[in-house]
């Protein structure tokens, strides 16, 4: 490879707008890894992006979906970054966080009484900049929402997770995943990934 | 460190107007302030009639205070009531307060206390106020004083007012009503040479040998040799000339109470908007806050009460993480509270009151490393706490920990508690049911062997349980038991997630 073409190779690397091809090995963005070696090599970049939209589509509460994010929550945590925990739908239960190698001095959870307050602590959260990551559970958003959430999450350089139970089509999060039980662990599917056409299926071992 | 600003703006200085006085000495200057009829003021009744209170001194009742249209009767403090009643039947003789003495002493020391910064309240009756370093701000010793009467007489309490340098001397000359202003030490031995030696509170048996040696005024002991009046009549006496000399500097305690603010503002109509008496609420705040910058201060809370014609007023109640002194701070959160809370009626008045008030703690900055955005990032995430807090309610914001505790209801705790030893234990679920819920074991498959958890003896909740993993047919993770105490029953208590 001449120098030339490394410097066009760079070059390419460095624009996050250029698309080349299904296989692209774009990591323009900045990644958290995720903690499982199969998860990485299938997500564009190699791991959870750093800030955006994750949206975690699953039919029941508990199939193991969060245990998803533990590795990236203890590391964002240790690195002196906040989690979020917007209207859990059940305790945060802290010494399961703790076995998580989580820290919980950065760990805070916020009730909402009322269903419109979600999206907008989402928002002044992920916006803070000191909020590595906001987990919420929200029965409904409209793509404008998650539109303002993906900015909000830019802007502060945050990941935004959306746990929902089905798609609705909101196409502007960064990330969409749904997840199954199955027999010998959990399956995951990709169904959209920024920056890639890779659509792949990934088991995770219990 | 007090005051209380009943309007909007501080009263308005008129320092250049005034002739500033040229004190270029660094000799204190003491005001004191003496309430002859404070005893009666706080009594509470009319002071224009035949007045009296009582006091009990060697086991007897003895009037204590007596106001001016009584004296007139011939009433004199000491007399039994009996003997005054005889003088004067319409007397109205009233038991003395003198807790409520105390506390109208100290409401006016309040008052004093924006005047000068180091008031005392150690002699009764009187509050001594050292002003020689506040004279260039209120323009002169007379403007100051005028101010301070008007202060006072505000309060509904009358004062007499003596500046001297020596604390003692002006004491002394308030309580004789002598009201004068003296500027210098050498003015002040003249102005206390005529007072009769009587007037000092002498002990009785100093004071019977002096007069028998024909000292009737001050100007008489002053002129003895000062060695030979130690020697006859203690060094205490000479200690008391030299402090009404101005001769022997005096360190007296400072009254100090906790700032309190409170400022009202009242609407000239009914207002409905918030948009219309929100600028009202946004004046306030901007007062509070040059309060607060003018003592040095941040507040932790602020209470804001809106009032309405006939209906009670509301209360809005901010707290915030750390001090705050930022108006804008304030009305935001106010703002966000008042939009999103419906009003019952229109405002007719706003108050903002603060008690919550503590120095301010400026930001720790390293000297040598460039954290100085972490610092500021971090006071910046206490004011989105904050924010959030004020919309969510004081209850909305948790930080999940861990206690000491084998119970899973009770290993969680408040932060301030800090225990890591669940680290050791066995798998725990990453969310914990808030009421166990009854579950029936063939609609479960076990995936773990028993954990016996049997704790809490101590405290009236004591369980008995086997803790298992199990796996339901949703797949999920489920953290189960089975509970030995009672009936025996299966239950769902966690999610592993």
């Amino acid at each position: 490879m001449t120098a030339t073409e490394q410097t066009l190779e760079q070059l390419l690397r460095s624009q996050a707008g250029i698309w080349r091809g299904l296989r692209s090995q774009t990591n323009a963005y900045p990644v958290i890894h995720s903690g499982f070696s199969e998860l990485d090599s299938a997500l564009p970049g190699g791991g959870w992006p750093a800030s955006g939209v994750l949206e975690i589509l699953s039919p029941n509460l508990g199939i193991g979906e969060l245990s998803l994010l533990l590795p990236a929550m203890a590391s964002i945590s240790r690195a002196g970054r906040w989690i979020a925990w917007i209207a859990p739908p059940h305790q945060a239960y802290a010494p399961g966080l703790l076995q998580a190698n989580i820290d919980l001095a950065y760990v805070l959870t916020v009730a909402c009484r009322q269903a419109d307050d979600i999206p907008w602590s989402l928002e002044k959260l992920l916006r803070s900049g000191r909020c590595g990551m906001a987990l919420a559970w929200p029965k409904r958003l409209s793509d404008h929402q998650t539109r303002r959430l993906q900015l909000a999450a830019e802007a502060g350089g945050a990941l935004a997770v959306l746990f929902k139970k089905q798609r609705n089509g909101s196409a502007y999060a960064a990330l969409s995943l749904q997840v199954q039980p199955s027999a010998n662990g959990l399956t995951l599917n990709i169904l959209k990934a920024r920056g890639s056409l890779q659509r792949e299926s990934v088991l995770i071992p219990n | 460190m007090a005051a209380t600003a009943r309007r909007l703006l501080p009263p308005a200085i008129d320092r250049l107007d005034a002739p500033l006085n040229p004190k270029p000495t660094s000799e204190p200057l003491w005001l004191c302030a003496h309430f002859p009829e404070l005893a009666l003021e706080v009594l509470g009744l009319d002071l224009s009639l035949a007045l009296a209170s009582s006091t009990i001194s060697r086991g007897q009742i003895r009037l204590h205070k007596v106001s001016i249209p009584a004296r007139q009767t011939g009433i004199e403090p000491g007399m039994t009531p009996a003997a005054a009643k005889a003088l004067c039947p319409a007397l109205i003789i009233a038991d003395r307060d003198p807790l409520a003495e105390n506390l109208a002493l100290q409401q006016l020391a309040e008052a004093a206390l924006n005047f000068s910064p180091r008031v005392n309240l150690l002699q009764p009756e009187s509050l001594l106020l050292e002003i020689s370093t506040c004279l260039s701000l209120f323009g002169g010793a007379e403007n100051l004083q005028e101010k301070l009467t008007a202060a006072l007489t505000a309060k509904g309490h009358y004062p007499q007012i003596a500046i001297t340098p020596s604390a003692t001397a002006s004491h002394l000359l308030a309580r004789l009503n002598m009201q004068t202003l003296i500027n210098d030490r050498q003015a002040l031995r003249s102005a206390l040479g005529p007072l009769p030696i009587a007037a000092l509170e002498l002990d009785d048996k100093i004071l019977r040998r002096l007069l028998s040696i024909g000292v009737r005024q001050l100007a008489d002991l002053w002129r003895l040799p000062r060695d030979g009046l130690a020697r006859r009549y203690g060094v205490g006496l000479l200690c008391l000339l030299d402090k009404l000399a101005g001769r022997q500097n005096q360190v007296l305690p400072v009254f100090n109470k906790p700032p309190r603010f409170h400022a009202s503002c009242d609407m000239p109509i009914e207002l409905e908007r918030l948009e219309h008496f929100f600028p009202a609420i946004e004046q306030l705040a901007e007062a509070f806050s040059k309060f607060l910058l003018t003592r040095d201060a941040t507040a932790l809370s602020i209470s804001l009460t809106l009032k309405h014609h006939s209906l009670p007023a509301s209360n809005l109640q901010l707290t915030f993480r750390s001090g705050s002194r930022d108006p804008k701070h304030w009305c935001k959160l106010l703002h966000e509270k008042l939009e999103r809370s419906p009003l019952p009626a229109p405002v007719l008045a706003i108050s903002l009151q603060s008690q919550n008030i503590v120095a301010f703690q400026p930001e720790r900055i390293s000297l040598f490393d460039d954290d100085y955005s972490l610092a500021h990032s971090a006071a910046e995430w206490d004011a989105l706490l904050d924010q959030l807090q004020a919309r969510l309610g004081q209850q909305a914001l948790q930080w999940p920990h861990t206690q000491a505790d084998h119970r899973p209801e009770h290993i969680i705790a408040s932060p301030l508690t800090r225990d890591n030893a669940a680290a050791q234990l066995a798998p725990r679920p990453l969310w914990l049911l808030a009421a166990p819920k009854p579950l029936r074991i063939a609609d479960i498959q076990l995936l773990s062997t028993a954990e016996r958890i049997e704790s809490g003896w101590w405290d009236e909740q004591p369980i008995r349980r086997d803790y298992y993993i199990a796996q339901d047919n949703l797949g999920r993770k489920l953290w189960v038991y089975h509970d030995l105490d009672a009936t025996p029953q299966w239950y769902l208590h966690g999610l592993f997630g």
